[in-house]
């Protein structure tokens, strides 16, 4: 499977982010908000492939590291590569947790706790808003 | 990512339990979820992570039932049926994903929702509270007033989720 160069970093305007994205997704990716549990398109999703950063198109994760977690928002074990995503301790509401981001345009994912269920012990937990799952017989 | 809220409630809930006293959770249970019965357990408090069909291995009754989110519907109502009933009376029932998860929702409402069994205690997001209790009929239609009023939530999400799969579709 060939991934999307992280390697070449965006840098938009809040402008531009606002032009692109919808405003759910500008209140996720670029205000490091939280879509509701169980709202998002691919809390349920079964099909191969790998989800990319809505954002920009980077690859973060591929679906076989994705599990049911049982918390209402896509669970990882693993990003696609470990250079997609970089982490940022996050100490806002009232709780010491660690957010993700998407290495190539800053975007906030969401959150890595050290609970997962693979090999790794991590769980990222991301928000669907966040994701663009591109099929594998789209690739 | 349970609520701060979220996890408020369920440590506070453990933290009431007078040993000896069981938890039992099952379903597809959030990590955040049994990090805050765990922290709020005292000694005595036994906290059981158990498989959805293992209901024939837990001896005795449950004090505090904690369900989390079950898709599709038919997991989600096997669930509801086997779990609740094994609840000790004044025993508290946790659901996770309740108004929220459509399978989760509908074997709720179906199973408990309805019955005399149940008082529902309220919500905290999509964590519901309902606590085991014999309610008279009055009781019953108050009750079943309390949880259609949720329904606002429920539908709100669904349709949230509705125009999301719409717009990524187009």
């Amino acid at each position: 499977m060939t991934h999307t160069p992280i390697d070449a970093p965006i840098t938009k305007s809040d402008e531009q982010w606002r032009a692109e994205l919808t405003p759910e997704q500008y209140e996720v990716l670029r205000q490091a908000g939280t879509e509701r549990a169980f709202t998002g398109e691919y809390v349920d999703e079964k099909a191969d492939g790998m989800y990319a950063c809505a954002g920009c198109g980077a690859d973060l994760f591929a679906s076989d590291t994705k599990f049911d977690s049982g918390t209402g928002w896509p669970s990882f074990t693993d990003p696609a590569v470990a250079a997609a995503v970089t982490l940022r301790d996050d100490d806002s509401m009232f709780m010491r947790r660690t957010e993700v981001l998407c290495s190539r345009c800053g975007g906030h994912l969401g959150h890595v706790f050290p609970d997962g269920p693979g090999d790794s012990g991590q769980r990222y937990c991301i928000n669907s808003l966040a994701l663009d799952l591109k099929a594998a017989e789209d690739r | 990512m349970l609520s701060p809220a979220q996890v408020d409630r369920l440590q506070a809930c453990a933290r009431v339990l007078d040993p000896p006293a069981r938890v039992v959770m099952t379903g597809n249970v959030a990590p955040e979820a049994v990090a805050a019965i765990r922290a709020g357990a005292g000694p005595g408090v036994e906290v059981l992570i158990v498989a959805p069909g293992a209901v024939a291995r837990i001896d005795g009754s449950i004090d505090l039932l904690f369900i989390g989110p079950a898709a599709p519907y038919s997991v989600a109502a096997e669930l509801f049926g086997r779990w609740p009933g094994r609840v000790a009376p004044g025993g508290l029932l946790f659901v996770y994903g309740a108004f929220a998860a459509p399978p989760v929702t509908a074997a709720l409402l179906r199973a408990i929702g309805a019955s005399r069994s149940w008082r529902y205690y309220g919500r905290e997001g999509a964590l519901a509270e309902y606590v085991r209790a014999d309610l008279s009929h009055g009781e019953r239609v108050l009750d079943a007033i309390a949880q259609a009023a949720q329904l606002g939530f429920f539908t709100r999400g669904l349709s949230q989720r509705r125009r999301r799969r719409r717009r990524r579709a187009a």
